[in-house]
């Protein structure tokens, strides 16, 4: 028998504490009330007849000393949650809760943790592992540890709407490595069956399933959901693509869909295309929350609704200044996702260096060449230093053209960065000099499009965010340098999108979508025949614990019963 | 033997929280006075040697009652011959008549300190009986003596009479505070001891005495005197479960015990206080049945006034 959080020690040591306490309770009597009655003396002689109930005379009831005793004793116990140790097992049992979008139904995770203690209950806990599905699978018991903790740490625990991480968890250094190579291995799998589908044990290792999600028949879900430019050339639109089908994978119509934009229900005109997905033309792109749900939601939840957080692409406001280079006026003025306007107002400007235009806002520069660098990069004192080696092919100069223009200019075409109080591009005048031949070139409208994006540090083009992947930007197809925030996380492989919701990339808000066509139709399917659920249950609540309250429970009754009539003080 | 006589005990200390008696302000209240003095107290016969006065005697002498005949003699008042028997026998006799006379009352007055120890005190109910009934004696020209008693008996005054004596009686309840324990049955065998003349003895206590009812009630019979028991209770007495703070574990004291009692009220312990109380009112009320003494139950907790009306009745008591 083990005792949670306490060693067996310590709980009969608090045994023996409470039987002293309650001993010594007794012997320094409880405070009495003074009653002044004329009458004291009648009482004394009927008390005298019943024996009076002072100092040790109070022992002389070692029946009522006992029953109190063992009322106490009971709930401490109790309180101390025994649990039997099963028999020994020569197998290791790791048992895996697979929180993820397949447990979303009814109250599937609810049977599913059910099934988990009751099982875990009735194997050794020397020889037991717990773990909750995750990015990474999270201990949730370790061996030794009593069964009262798992419950505790189950209470908090949610399915979460993103693809089973099973398969990946299974030959994961977790438990993988957990699994002892001088014993078999049992593996417990709670969850969708589709979760531990892909997995094959090996030699050594057994999988048996506790317990699989049933099946929604009827179940339809949103499948993809994504934004791409405007097929009508406006440069601040996004057409949105949608999909959603049934438990056979045929596409729903779109008056089974229901649109809203920043929480609020809206009508939009879609347009089916032959595959049958759906698509809604020229959506503004002003970084609003676009989402998607089914007019009528069935029993599997997780895939009844999707978001997208829209590309920002409203037109960037350029100044630019009566020495702004030509070639640059024109490539802005013809650009459609630039609007020229007052340097007070503007996000950008441009500008000579020796003109005060807009100052204080980020500028592009042009500059005469002395001892600096072709291309000077000025950075904010918040963010990371630029990519040098990557900065000129993210602004669309590549090393042909550099050649070119230091052929032209007779010097060493390169670049620096430097921090300073913000974003900040100083370039060579000679650089857009029309003899030179760069303001002809087709990548100079790129060159111009992409500086003054990074300068108005314009959000990235995030295509579609779905839970279980990672992170896609495609701002480079569009027109936009790359997202810094997206970079850097990208630096650190850190892009994957654990599960679907609201979420942050540093200060970039990012909806993930759960949008997964095998959860959505693998949810409508029963369990292959071969998937059969095997029990090794015992009971699935602590039943030792509640024996030993009821008894506690009913020895008070009878004290109290005792005490009314008058056999027990 | 209802209660254990207390051996070798120390005098108690001093208890606080004894209740004040009623001032004479507060007892001497003209109403209440007014109240109680249609009321008329009468034993069957006075011992005779008193003052002339209202209560009948053996004595032969002045009155309106006729006794008897006797033969004359020198010296008898020559207005009592009877002239119709001396024609129709030749003799001369006299009519004698019976005399009325005062009629003694002592009172017995309990200083005890359990008549302090509740709210309200008993000893309120025990001077407000006392000062009613001697406003009675004093009204119909009978004496009053007040004797406090507590573990020994004091004599304040053997007899004092008439009307103007009143305030003086009050003046003396009012200074009743606590004294110590209740020595009841030694304070009937002083009084006893006194040889006084024959009166009526009215004896105000609770009758709670460590010494026993049985022992008070053997003091009761030695007194030659006619007897009325004022006993002052609480409702309670009789009837514990109506005391609020009469259960668990309690500490009892009623101010003249040296150790309070401690007992843990159980329905069992509860049906032996009630088994004891029972015998402790028979004891009294038999004793005063075959002794033809009068008792009279006085509740603490209600006015004096009206539970006295209820005596008297139709105006007057006859022991």
């Amino acid at each position: 028998m083990s005792f949670l959080s306490l060693p067996v020690w310590a709980v009969i040591a608090g045994a023996f504490g409470l039987a002293a306490l309650l001993f010594a309770l007794q012997i320094l009597k409880a405070r009495q009330k003074l009653v002044r009655i004329a009458a004291a003396g009648l009482w004394a002689q009927a008390a005298r007849v019943t024996p009076l109930r002072v100092f040790r005379q109070r022992f002389q009831r070692w029946l009522a000393y006992l029953l109190i005793v063992a009322i106490a004793l009971l709930l401490w116990f109790a309180g101390a949650r025994p649990e039997m140790a099963p028999a020994r097992d020569a197998a290791d049992h790791i048992f895996y809760l697979d929180a993820s979008a397949g447990l979303m139904g009814r109250d599937d995770l609810a049977q599913a943790r059910r099934a988990l203690i009751a099982d875990a209950r009735n194997t050794d806990p020397a020889r037991r592992r717990v773990y909750l599905d995750g990015a990474v699978a999270t201990p949730l018991l370790q061996p030794g540890e009593n069964l009262a903790l798992l419950s505790q740490r189950l209470d908090g625990v949610r399915a979460r709407p993103a693809p089973s991480s099973f398969a990946e968890a299974f030959v994961s250094p977790e438990l993988d490595g957990a699994a002892s190579p001088r014993r078999p291995t049992v593996f417990h799998y709670y969850g969708a069956w589709s979760g531990a589908r892909p997995v094959t044990p090996s030699a050594g290792r057994r999988l048996v399933y506790g317990y699989l999600a049933a099946p929604t028949p009827d179940n339809r879900g949103i499948v993809a959901l994504g934004a791409s430019p405007a097929a009508s050339g406006d440069a601040g639109r996004a057409d949105i693509l949608v999909e959603a089908i049934g438990a056979d994978g045929v596409s729903l119509p779109a008056d089974a869909l229901r649109f809203s934009r920043d929480g609020r229900d809206v009508a939009v005109e879609t347009l089916a295309r032959p595959d049958g997905r759906l698509v809604v033309r020229d959506v503004i792109a002003d970084g609003g929350l676009f989402a998607v749900r089914l007019a009528r939601s069935d029993a599997f939840p997780a895939d009844d609704q999707a978001g997208l957080r829209l590309p920002d692409r409203r037109p960037v406001r350029v100044a630019l200044s009566p020495g702004a280079p030509a070639a640059v006026v024109r490539a802005v003025r013809l650009n459609p996702a630039f609007t020229v306007t007052a340097p007070q107002d503007a996000q950008v400007v441009v500008r000579r260096g020796s003109e005060w235009f807009g100052e204080g806002r980020p500028a592009l520069v042009v500059s005469q060449a002395g001892d600096q660098s072709a291309f000077v990069f000025t950075y904010g004192a918040d963010e990371a230093e630029p990519n040098l080696a990557g900065a000129l092919d993210a602004l669309g100069v590549s090393a042909i053209e550099t050649q070119a223009l230091a052929r032209f200019t007779r010097r060493d075409v390169a670049a620096e960065t430097r921090p300073g109080q913000q974003r900040g591009v100083a370039v060579w005048s000679a650089l857009f000099d029309e003899a030179g031949g760069f303001p002809a070139a087709s990548s100079f409208p790129v060159f111009v499009a992409r500086t003054l994006s990074w300068l108005a540090d314009a959000g990235p083009w995030i295509p579609y965010a779905q839970a279980g992947t990672d992170l896609t930007d495609q701002s480079d197809l569009f027109g936009l340098s790359s997202d810094r925030r997206i970079a850097d996380r990208a630096m650190k492989g850190d892009l994957f999108l654990n599960q679907a919701g609201e979420t942050r990339i540093g200060d970039l808000r990012l909806a993930v979508a759960l949008t997964n066509r095998e959860i959505t139709m693998d949810a409508a399917r029963a369990a292959p025949a071969d998937m059969v659920v095997t029990s090794v249950r015992g009971p699935a609540v602590d039943l030792l614990f509640i024996l030993l309250v009821v008894i506690a429970g009913l020895l008070l009754l009878f004290e109290w019963r005792l005490h009314q009539r008058g056999a027990m003080a | 033997m209802l209660f254990r006589r207390r051996a070798a005990v120390a005098a108690p200390a001093a208890v606080a929280g004894l209740a004040d008696p009623l001032t004479f302000e507060a007892l001497f209240d003209p109403a209440f006075l007014a109240a109680v003095r249609p009321f008329s107290l009468r034993i069957s016969r006075a011992q005779k040697g008193g003052r002339l006065a209202e209560q009948r005697t053996n004595a032969r002498g002045q009155g309106a009652e006729f006794a008897d005949f006797k033969p004359y003699v020198a010296g008898d008042d020559l207005r009592a011959i009877d002239w119709n028997v001396y024609r129709r026998l030749g003799r001369l006799f006299v009519r004698v008549f019976e005399e009325s006379q005062d009629m003694p009352v002592y009172f017995l007055v309990d200083r005890s300190r359990s008549l302090f120890v509740e709210q309200p005190p008993r000893i309120h109910a025990a001077q407000a009986a006392t000062l009613a009934l001697a406003t009675v004696a004093l009204d119909q020209h009978d004496s009053v003596g007040l004797f406090p008693f507590s573990d020994t008996l004091e004599i304040e005054f053997r007899a004092v009479s008439g009307k103007g004596n009143l305030s003086r009686v009050a003046h003396s309840l009012a200074g009743y505070s606590a004294l110590q324990g209740t020595g009841l049955a030694a304070a009937l065998s002083h009084l006893a001891s006194l040889r006084l003349r024959q009166g009526l003895v009215i004896v105000v206590s609770d009758f709670f005495d460590e010494a026993g009812v049985e022992a008070v009630v053997r003091g009761l019979e030695q007194l030659p005197h006619r007897l009325l028991l004022v006993q002052i209770v609480k409702s309670y007495d009789a009837d514990p479960e109506r005391h609020p703070e009469l259960n668990g574990d309690i500490l009892l004291e009623d101010g003249e015990q040296v150790q309070p009692t401690s007992v843990t009220v159980t329905p069992d312990l509860m049906a032996r206080y009630k088994a004891a109380y029972r015998r402790f009112s028979d004891t009294l009320s038999d004793f005063a049945r075959s002794r033809g003494a009068g008792l009279v139950q006085i509740d603490a907790d209600r006015p004096v006034r009206d539970q006295l009306s209820v005596l008297f009745g139709q105006g007057g008591v006859k022991l």
